[in-house]
């Protein structure tokens, strides 16, 4: 399909200054001069915005009864707690992911920092807060391995993925490595063309990602295009020896644990001390 | 209007603590039978628990819910009990003798709200009181027999309290029947207030609910407790009362599987930080903000389950959760139904770009692909020319 | 999946900050202008206004205050001039028919029969209970009621039941207009509030929806029932008010007397009548939708049907006998699904659910021919198209679907569905004869959808007698009149704040 470089798209602008910042950014890029894209790249965020809250683009359907051109207000900006920076991240990820890189997207994607010590409150504080019945839509649970369903340290998911999702076989952490790859290198190319911003502290975490994916970088741009068909291609036989692993593996949990269980594993004490 | 303190059974001292100086209430049939429409919110069973009035703990603060009734409502409550009771309750005995068949002339009708003292010693007499006229009723066909302002204890998420009730237990051929009076009238058999019924019959059914449980704890059949309550409201445009049953066997049997399933209350407070209590949200001398915010952390600890119809027509806290779920743009904001059809999609915002066309994860993925697909049908199908009309002054 | 577009308009307007349109057109007839009437009730009181505004919504509108409603006299003397002209403006709507005949049946149906709107759907109750008493009044001291207080009574009575069918516009409680026709962050117990979701669509520059209508439930008040800050004035006025006229009821001197009450009222009903006003232009920019006026044309049919029975005399039951209610509710059934179908196929907006739940297809025509195939004995002639979905088709094969041009008319039957890209190709058949109006062009975008809107097949009345054999052996009551209460003194009113548990007497 189309070649995906990371630019930046302009969806009906004919606006000239816009066009020539992001040409200079793709150069700078690709001349490997970070600072300078960094620096053009924030130009042209301003310049973008300038023009989202100006006048309306022509013939927008605006299905609404708006009462005059002013800017509408926008959805607020949220404080969010550690919590759900995570539970966000995780569930835009999608597979059972490393905690440093889903804190690493987290910052990437909402602009909010998740230090290492909170991540080992969160353990704690979910395991509490389950115990406690506190009735949450989702928990932050570790991934479990697939033999005796111990948590595995430093794997996170989330409680509302299917059993199939959150456990571990001999393909499965490389093959949601891959997966979680090519959903970020997707994920970056949809918002390379929405938030200029956003798009530029993601690149990073895709590219640090895709590193251990043969042919899935070249140079020192991000083509998200290719990352992801790098990612896919390598995932496609892993998938079939993993997918059949898991359910079975699934199966099995299912017959032997408790629902508790199938959610912490079976481990006491590595996830959480609040047992009253 | 702040009530005199309930001292908690079992010397519940975390509890004690979360409220703190947070204004109470005194505990009641009427407010178990709304809590029960909340009772999965952690953070009102804990309120309740503590008999904590979540009506007047915002007060003077942007999120307080409007809670007060007319006066000429309440004038015509008053009255109309007052007449139910003139004269030795004349006009009562005669609405249970031409409703249930029976001559309540000679009944005896016993008010258990007068000579007790208002404090825990009495109300555990009252209860004493309660238990036992209900057992002596069940024994057996004598005289008909009115036992109004009864206590009756229930263990409601782990702990134990004694609940007052204004609906009166008739007690007539060995059956106990509960009645209910109310002051909006019932006309052409229909009430005009169809909420202000449903409230009503949840009430009685939470009643009898708790009757059962007393008898059946002295050994009695429970079963002589009617399924069917009697409501006294006026038939026409003055006060003349006017008798209707009404069957609450399912009421009975849903309030039953609610109240079963709360929270356990001690262990949820016990296990909360000191910086939990409604001590700070209900401070009238501390900044909006800061008790707004402690309001936020104390819901955020303890947990919130917001439902807009239940909670809107149960809980003072309504407005201030609702402001939360705003501010994390939590789907539940719009109901329960519409976030239990986004599983694994953590924000509307979120939802929102998928409608978009966002690549979704694999865990967003099954609800993600009727969202992108309504949202290309919306704006293919909602073509409309913009509307230029001007605000009006 | 319907709920998928419940979760789409909450998260577009979450993050947009902007109410949407749940429809492109409007599906409701808006009378230019409507008759408007605002309720404010005396506390807990059912059958006592304290206040009526009534007038056409483009004009400010006329107040009735009593005073002291629950007193007969003045309450009367207060309503007789809103009565009188409801009465007239009924009459009047009643008098310019055109003559239809339906089989052999020839009727006369008022062509343009009078719509009131009201703020919301507890006014249609409060309207309903008032209509309750005022046709049922009986002579107190001997002393006979206006007739046209009853005759008005008669015909709030009859506009608040009919209010109860689907898509009738005779009462039209705004609240569910504009709930019907926008997609806003409140849930359907929030909506009941006309000012809230106003706020919600428009609202002040900059602000976001969700903050303005949090605004407006707290300042707005709407009625019928009163807030206790509203009464508590009322309680006090009221009370001077007793006091001065000292149980006179001579207009000369209760009339002045009033005018705190009035002012009182005035300045609540205000804001009521301009959200009102402000409402109805804005839903009346939106081009109606073709079935409105058939809807409203039934309307009239049961509106001349009301008034011809009514003005010569005629009484209504106070309830429904069991015959009556099961045929009521069958035809509110009908009404429903009716209703319903004529929104979805004449509005593309109001059949996006039912695509999404797989109801409906949507999609390009690829080809129409013509084919042979025998039906019975002979061969004849049927047209088969192929219709091009972007989105995958999961409907069997032999299921009846209708074009939404020819909705009333006959269905095609899906011949099969294959997969095509990520879409599918599905082959249909018309079940009919191939006229030129049954057959879509090539190149068309249609819609083909479960719902039709032609007559469905009779049905048979229920029979004269209930079927269950046996009755209860219950005496009906007396029907005691329902102003029998109005010789008793009104009770004092009660402040909360000096009774230890006002709750007890919600």
């Amino acid at each position: 399909m189309d070649q995906d470089v990371y630019s930046i798209s302009m969806s009906s602008s004919q606006d000239e200054v816009s066009l020539r910042l992001a040409r200079q950014v793709i150069g700078a890029i690709e001349a490997g001069d970070r600072d300078e894209a960094v620096r053009l790249t924030r130009e042209l965020e301003r310049a973008l915005t300038r023009r989202r809250t100006g006048a309306p683009a022509d013939g927008a359907p605006a299905f609404a009864a708006q009462p005059a051109v002013v800017p509408v207000a926008q959805a607020p900006a949220p404080a969010r707690s550690a919590r759900q920076v995570i539970t966000g991240a995780l569930a835009e990820i999608g597979v059972a992911c490393r905690a440093r890189i889903v804190a690493d997207y987290a910052g990437a994607r909402f602009g909010q920092r998740v230090e290492p010590r909170m991540l080992a409150a969160l353990r704690r504080d979910e395991r509490r807060a389950w115990d406690k019945n506190t009735a949450r839509p989702t928990y932050v649970v570790p991934a479990l391995e697939g033999r005796f369903f111990q948590p595995v340290r430093g794997l996170l998911t989330l409680s509302d993925w299917p059993l199939e999702r959150r456990l571990l076989g001999p393909w499965s952490e490389r093959a949601d490595h891959l997966a979680a790859t090519a959903q970020l290198a997707r994920q970056l190319a949809w918002l390379s063309e929405r938030d200029a911003a956003v798009a530029e502290r993601l690149a990073p975490v895709v590219a640090e990602m895709a590193a251990s994916i043969p042919g899935a970088l070249d140079g020192a741009g991000v083509d998200t295009a290719r990352v992801a068909s790098a990612a896919e291609a390598e995932l496609r036989p892993l998938k079939e020896r993993d997918e059949p692993w898991r359910q079975e593996a699934a199966a099995r949990a299912r017959g032997q644990l408790p629902a508790d269980q199938q959610l912490w594993g079976t481990s006491i004490g590595v996830v959480g001390e609040g047992q009253a | 209007m702040t009530s005199l303190h309930q001292p908690q059974p079992g010397g519940a001292t975390a509890l004690d603590r979360v409220r703190g100086r947070a204004p109470t209430i005194q505990a009641n049939v009427r407010r178990l039978a709304a809590f029960a429409n909340v009772h999965s919110c952690p953070t009102a069973a804990v309120a309740f628990a503590a008999r904590v009035d979540t009506n007047k703990v915002l007060a003077d603060t942007s999120m307080e819910m409007p809670y007060g009734q007319s006066p000429f409502a309440i004038g015509r409550g008053v009255a109309f009990e007052a007449l139910l009771r003139r004269h030795g309750h004349a006009e009562l005995r005669r609405v249970l003798t031409d409703g249930l068949g029976t001559d309540f002339s000679y009944a005896a009708i016993e008010n258990l709200r007068e000579g007790f003292q208002p404090n825990r010693a009495g109300l555990t007499m009252r209860a004493r009181v309660t238990s036992s006229r209900m057992a002596e009723i069940a024994e057996g066909p004598q005289e008909p027999v009115v036992l109004d302002g009864a206590v009756l204890r229930a263990d409601i998420g782990g702990l134990p309290g004694f609940f007052e009730a204004d609906e009166m237990a008739i007690g007539v051929g060995g059956q106990i029947i509960v009645g209910e009076n109310k002051s909006w009238p019932v006309v052409d058999g229909r009430p005009t207030d169809e909420d202000a019924l449903g409230a009503a019959l949840d009430q009685a059914a939470t009643y009898v609910l708790m009757g059962r449980r007393t008898l059946e704890q002295q050994g009695v059949d429970s079963a002589c407790m009617s399924d069917s309550v009697v409501l006294v409201t006026p038939r026409n445009t003055g006060l003349a009362p006017a008798l209707h049953r009404q069957d609450v066997a399912s009421r009975i049997r849903r309030i039953e599987r609610l109240l079963g399933a709360v929270p356990d209350v001690q262990e949820t407070a016990a296990s909360t930080p000191p910086s939990v209590t409604f001590d700070t949200i209900a401070d009238t001398t501390l900044p909006e903000t800061v008790r707004l915010d402690a309001f936020g952390q104390v819901t955020d600890e303890l947990g919130r389950v917001y439902e807009p119809a239940s909670c809107l027509t149960s809980c003072g806290f309504a407005w201030a959760c609702r402001q939360r779920l705003f501010a994390d743009g939590d789907p539940a904001l719009v109901g329960g139904s519409i976030a239990r059809a986004l599983p694994g999609i953590a924000s509307l915002s979120r939802v929102a770009e998928l409608g978009q066309g966002a690549p979704a994860s694999p865990a967003e993925a099954p609800a993600a692909v009727p969202l992108a697909r309504a949202n290309r049908l919306y704006d293919e199908i909602a073509a409309v020319p913009r509307m230029t009309q001007r605000r009006t002054a | 999946m319907s709920t998928a577009m419940e979760a789409l308009f909450a998260a577009r307007i979450y993050a947009e900050g902007q109410a949407l349109r749940r429809t492109t057109l409007r599906h409701v007839h808006l009378a230019d202008p409507p008759l408007a009437i605002a309720v404010w009730r005396l506390g807990g009181e059912r059958f006592r206004a304290a206040a009526i505004a009534w007038g056409p919504l483009d004009g400010p509108f006329q107040l009735a205050v009593p005073g002291e409603p629950r007193n007969r006299d003045l309450y009367f003397a207060a309503l007789q001039p809103f009565a009188a002209d409801l009465c007239a403006r009924v009459r009047r709507a009643a008098v310019s028919r055109e003559v239809r005949q339906r089989g052999s049946v020839i009727e006369a149906v008022p062509t343009d029969a009078l719509q009131i709107v009201v703020p919301n759907r507890a006014t249609v109750s409060a309207l309903g209970l008032l209509g309750r008493y005022l046709a049922y009044l009986s002579d107190r001291g001997g002393v006979a009621p206006d007739p046209v207080l009853v005759e008005a009574g008669r015909h709030l009575r009859f506009y608040a039941r009919n209010a109860r069918v689907p898509g009738q516009a005779l009462l039209l409680p705004l609240d569910r207009l504009v709930a019907d026709h926008w997609a806003t962050l409140l849930s359907p117990f929030e909506q009941a509030n006309l000012a809230a979701l106003d706020a919600q669509i428009e609202p002040e520059p900059g602000r976001h929806p969700f903050d303005a209508s949090a605004a407006a439930e707290v300042s707005a008040r709407i009625g019928p029932e009163p807030t206790e800050d509203i009464d508590r004035v009322t309680g006090a006025l009221l009370a001077e008010f007793n006091a001065a006229r000292s149980s006179s009821t001579d207009p000369a001197v209760v009339e002045p007397l009033a005018q705190p009450l009035r002012s009182h009222y005035r300045d609540l009903v205000e804001p009521v009548w301009q959200l009102m006003q402000r409402v109805v232009a804005r839903e009346r920019q939106l081009t109606a939708a073709p079935s409105v006026s058939r809807r409203f044309s039934a309307d009239g049919e049961a509106f001349g049907r009301h008034v011809d029975w009514v003005i010569p005399g005629g009484y209504y039951r106070t309830t429904d006998t069991p015959r009556q209610a099961a045929i009521t509710l069958r035809r509110l059934e009908d009404a429903l699904a009716h209703y319903e179908a004529d929104r979805a196929v004449e509005d593309p907006a109001c059949m996006i659910p039912y695509l999404l739940d797989g109801d409906a297809i949507r999609g390009t025509v690829a080809s129409v021919a013509e084919t042979k195939v025998v039906v019975k004995v002979r061969a004849v002639s049927r047209a088969v198209i192929a219709v091009d979905s972007p989105d995958p088709v999961t409907l069997p094969g032999g299921k009846l679907l209708w074009w939404t041009a020819t909705a009333a008319d006959q269905p095609w039957q899906v011949e099969s569905v294959q997969p095509n890209g990520t879409g599918s190709r599905v082959v249909l058949m018309l079940t009919a004869k191939p006229t030129a109006e049954r057959l879509p062009a090539v190149g068309n975008v249609i819609t083909l959808s479960t719902l039709c809107t032609g007559r469905s097949g009779f049905w048979l009345l229920p029979p004269v007698e209930p079927p269950w054999t046996h009755r209860p052996d219950v005496a009906l009551l007396e029907g005691e009149p329902i102003d029998a209460g109005d010789s008793e003194q009104p009770v004092a009113a009660v402040d909360g704040a000096t009774v230890p548990d006002p709750g007890r007497y919600t």
